[in-house]
């Protein structure tokens, strides 16, 4: 997969669980500002990623929240708990995406309408929590008029945002104006249908037909259209845009279902009147027009005003910027005669530029017909810095970088001889303070072309007057730290996990290779008589040991992760789950820094959710049992995690209503797996213990939840997979509590050596309980089953070569004893009789592969140091 | 070869500006907020243009353009990039100290003459 995918999913993966987790705290803290500030940037910084890539579901979605988070942040909504719910509900959505994403390996998905309606759904859930402000219900709307789909390409700079008015017809604003101002509300209307809309039933072209007629409309597509043989025709790229006598309400209603592929902007008539054409006088005296339009404007003589501009409107040609305006201005004066403000607005833009650069007169400015855009937008922002009239402590850094910017684009132009007094007017600026010296220069080659464009189209960026006080002091406004705070960032790194598992290969060959070292001494010794070599040998045996065992657990260290790793995801679940059951349920955690192997800890995040599941469906109680019972009303889940020697303990304990053995014996009795007598003699733990007996399950009815056919027998496979137990107490009324206990580490298993029939074995140490002689005579058959009384316990007894079918007797010793390892299984003892017991070493234990892997008797093989494998047998799977 | 910071908490721009800049022929350098691009000016040399985002945890694009051109070093020309469009923010950026203002996500064919331009180079035919 390519790496920038892949960083994707990694990091939004962080980005969403972090965002859980903020949510989860928020709810203990619903005021804490800085948690929303972080859950607004989570939520931002998710949605920009996904904006390089093509992913427009997972883009809409978290859009719709960081509008929501943007709106938390601004404390237009307080933090409730249906806001969690739906945000949880949009990452959850995000997150099924990203495992898409991760499957296909790719960034183009398999087409699923479920996803895109899916979508909808929730950008609509995510947005109905947003207050609409107070204006009217379309301002949302409007705002997304304003604001471009992130989809869209931005424009070649991405900083204009023209109006989408600009490409309508004059003709046909001026229809539109004329509706307006005779109070019939217009709306300008853009429909862009998804893709794949023509599979969900769509039918884009039946709801535009479906309005009323439009004052204008156009059919356009969103993208080239593919040559004919490569024509999708189910693919539908149309661009519907119209203007409709309607307001934004009825129409809103109208795509109620395609919200978000429908951008309506109410019209206004100075929206509408925006002069459009070649920026140019073309000759025309505008000035003195101009003086005599103001006088006629101020004095209120509308005729006369109307005379003028027709008598201008002869001389001008109509391509003309300048005659469009006075289209306008003739029609504003026709149409509303008592309005001034539309009429003054038109004359001043017709005036002479009063946003800087001054235009230099015609004919003056360098030929730059041929410059980029680009170039013309960097000029031209260059041109806006010098035009601030704040006076920041950074000016200086900022006239140079200006001056730097400017360097660069005029060498880019190919037009360096412009730069001739650059390095003067940067001087003089920055001795001045100021920026004008260097505007002056700028504005002398400043292309014609480049002057800003009219003040109707832009929004005037210059900080001038009214807000221009606010430049000096200003601080950043959401996320501002300043400088001076201390950065207390984790100096972690992360490192793929197959990099470690091979270290930690490579360090288990050299621990099986050093281990030859002994046998190489003994042989230089016995063999070829050189003891003072065999000596040197033991020595650097010594030293190459002790390093070998501490680079081991060095190593081990890095693979220790803590078991929050797990448990992080508890609370959720926990909350998740009660909340769907009707429970209350205060979870505790404790020792969430406890660590253990990560192999270890992953192994057990699927057993513990189980459990967990069980706990809440089973063996809690609802809030009306509970009460009834004497007990609080919200149940306690309580999972702690600690360290006993090398073995991690978890404790999974609830004050529900415990387990019936009573129950549980019946119901094992009635499923057939037990028989009469079992179900006689069989103690209060034992039958507790049945319900980690393969298929059984408590529940009397399966439920949702916890109930998925498979049982707690799976949980305990699980553990005992890596090597664990676990242990279940109950008392009827009280609660339950599940103890799992587990090693610290895979990695290296300490064995015994035993030998049967011949050949060599290892038994893990885990669940050897002790090793003892038995005499042949105090072995007595019980049922036709060998058994010997240890201890005033009853032991059954095996012999291993019956076990492992090797046809042979287990030798005894010369004083006729066996020896007999006795292992632990579920807290029953059973001995195993072999020939003989050997040392007990440190190996790593590899599982069977290929067939072999089927043969569930042994856990695994292992090299020893003299270069043979020792196959290790599980005591389990063998009994 | 010319130097140039990009600055993002997000390690996915990151990444997605370094293949850019650095297939174009740049040498890329990363910062993951404000602060971590000042470390890099204390201890190295200035950059010959800064790619900076607005919104980052510990010191924003606002905050670091201020202190960068506060300092007294060559002054790089800068490329403020946001995923927010309303017009205040882009008078901000440039009052802050940017060049130039864009708006993300922007395809390769978009930033690449931007940079050329803000850096100087020959023209591409």
């Amino acid at each position: 997969m390519n790496p920038l995918l892949d960083q994707f999913i990694s990091e939004s993966r962080d980005a969403i669980q972090a965002i859980g987790e903020r949510l989860l705290q928020l709810e203990n803290a619903p005021d804490d500002l800085e948690l929303m500030d972080e859950l607004f940037r989570l939520v931002h910084t998710l949605k920009g990623n996904s904006g390089l890539f093509d992913f427009p579901e997972m883009t809409r979605v978290l859009h719709g929240a960081e509008d929501l988070m943007d709106a938390v942040r601004d404390r237009r909504i307080g933090y409730s708990q249906t806001l969690a719910d739906q945000l949880l509900e949009a990452m959850d959505f995000v997150s099924a995406l990203l495992d898409e994403i991760l499957a296909a390996g790719s960034t183009s998905l398999p087409a699923n309408g479920d996803r895109g309606s899916d979508a909808v759904a929730l950008t609509q859930a995510l947005r109905q929590l947003i207050p609409v402000p107070d204006d009217a219900a379309d301002a949302a709307n409007a705002t997304d008029a304003t604001n471009p789909d992130p989809q869209a390409p931005p424009t070649a700079t991405g900083e204009e945002t023209p109006s989408p008015l600009m490409g309508v017809p004059e003709a046909a604003r001026m229809a539109a104006y004329k509706q307006v101002a005779a109070g019939q509300p217009c709306t300008w209307l853009r429909y862009e249908p998804e893709e794949e809309c023509f599979f969900k039933g769509e039918d884009p072209f039946y709801q535009m037909i479906q309005l009323p007629a439009p004052l204008w409309q156009q059919v356009s597509a969103r993208e080239p259209w593919a040559t004919p043989e490569n024509l999708d025709a189910y693919r539908c790229l149309l661009r519907f845009e119209c203007i409709i006598p309607l307001g934004p309400e009825p129409l809103a209603e109208h795509f109620r279902y395609v919200p978000d592929q429908v951008t309506l902007l109410p019209l206004t008539p100075e929206a509408l009147a925006v002069p459009v054409g070649d920026d140019d006088h073309d000759g025309v005296p505008i000035e003195e027009y101009l003086k005599t339009a103001m006088g006629h404007l101020e004095a209120g003589q509308r005729e006369g005003l109307i005379q003028a501009s027709r008598v201008m409107l002869e001389l001008a040609s109509p391509r003309l910027r300048m005659a469009s305006a006075l289209r306008w201005l003739v029609l504003a004066l026709e149409t509303c005669p008592e309005d001034g403000t539309l009429p003054r607005t038109l004359l001043t833009a017709l005036g002479p530029k009063t946003a800087p650069p001054p235009a230099p007169a015609a004919g003056e400015a360098p030929a730059t017909a041929d410059m980029p855009p680009i170039l013309r937008d960097i000029l031209q922002a260059q041109a806006e810095i010098l035009a601030l009239e704040d006076t920041p402590p950074w000016l200086a850094g900022r006239l140079r970088a200006v001056a730097a910017s400017l360097r660069a684009a005029f060498t880019q132009l190919g037009q360096p001889e412009l730069l001739d007094g650059l390095d003067n007017a940067l001087a003089e600026a920055l001795t001045a303070e100021a920026s004008t010296p260097l505007a002056l220069w700028l504005a002398e080659r400043m292309p014609k072309t480049a002057t800003p464009p009219a003040p109707a189209s832009q929004p005037a960026p210059q900080g001038n007057g009214s807000n221009g006080g606010n430049g000096n002091g200003r601080e950043p406004r959401k996320f501002g730290r300043r400088v001076e705070d201390t950065y207390a960032g984790p100096s972690a790194i992360k490192v793929d996990q197959a990099k470690i598992d091979r270290l930690m290969n490579l360090i288990g060959e050299m621990i099986v290779a050093k281990n030859a070292l002994p046998y190489l001494a003994a042989r230089a010794e016995e063999v070829f008589g050189v003891r003072e070599l065999a000596r040197e040998i033991k020595g650097q045996y010594g030293t190459l040991n002790r390093i070998a065992d501490e680079m081991q657990d060095a190593i081990m260290q890095v693979r220790l992760l803590p078991v929050s790793f797990v448990f992080q995801r508890f609370p959720r679940l926990v909350r998740d789950t009660a909340h769907k059951l009707g429970k209350e349920v205060r979870l505790v955690m404790e020792g969430e820094s406890t660590e253990a192997d990560k192999n270890v800890i992953e192994s057990l995040a699927d057993p513990l959710v189980h459990i967990l599941r069980n706990s809440l469906d089973h063996g809690l109680e609802t809030p009306e049992e509970r009460r009834a019972a004497g007990k609080p009303a919200a149940g306690r889940l309580t999972i702690s995690a600690r360290s006993e020697s090398d073995r991690v303990v978890i404790e999974i304990t609830d004050d529900g209503r415990g387990i019936d053995p009573e129950a549980i014996r019946r119901k094992a009795y009635e499923k057939g797996i037990i028989d009469e007598q079992a179900l006689e003699r069989m103690t209060e733990q034992e039958a507790l213990n049945l319900i980690f007996a393969p298929g059984f399950s408590t529940a009397t009815q399966v439920s949702n939840l916890s109930g998925r056919g498979v049982g707690m027998d799976v949980v305990r496979t699980a553990v005992a997979r890596v090597n664990g137990s676990i242990d279940l107490k109950s008392r009827p009324g009280q609660g339950t509590r599940l103890r799992l206990s587990l090693p610290l580490s895979m990695a290296v298993t300490n064995v015994m050596v035993i030998v049967s029939a011949g050949q060599r074995f290892g038994v893990a140490m885990d669940a050897v309980a002790e090793t003892v002689r038995v005499a042949q005579a105090h072995i007595q058959l019980i049922k036709h089953r060998m058994t010997t009384v240890l201890r005033g316990r009853v032991v059954p007894l095996v012999t291993l070569n019956d076990l492992l079918a090797l046809n042979q007797p287990q030798i005894p010793n010369e004083d006729g004893e066996l020896a007999v390892v006795v292992v632990r299984i579920d807290g029953d003892f059973v001995g195993i009789i072999v020939d003989d017991c050997r040392e007990t070493v440190d190996i790593i234990l590899k599982p069977l592969a290929g067939f072999l892997g089927d043969l569930g008797g042994y856990a695994g093989s292992a090299l020893l140091g003299d270069g043979s494998v020792l196959l290790v047998l599980n005591p389990r799977e063998l009994l | 070869m010319k130097r140039i910071l990009v600055i993002d908490d997000a390690a996915t721009v990151r990444l997605y500006h370094r293949e850019i800049l650095e297939q174009a022929g740049f040498a890329v350098t990363e910062a993951v907020n404000g602060l971590e691009a000042l470390e890099k000016l204390e201890t190295g040399p200035p950059f010959d243009l800064y790619l900076v985002d607005i919104n980052m945890p510990k010191l924003d694009g606002y905050g670091f353009l201020r202190a960068l051109r506060k300092k007294d070093i060559p002054q790089a020309p800068a490329i403020m990039i946001s995923t927010e469009s309303s017009p205040s923010d882009r008078a901000d950026a440039l009052m802050a100290g940017a060049n130039l203002y864009i708006i993300k996500p922007i395809k390769p064919d978009q930033l690449l003459p931007l940079v050329r331009g803000l850096l100087g180079e020959e023209r591409q035919p």
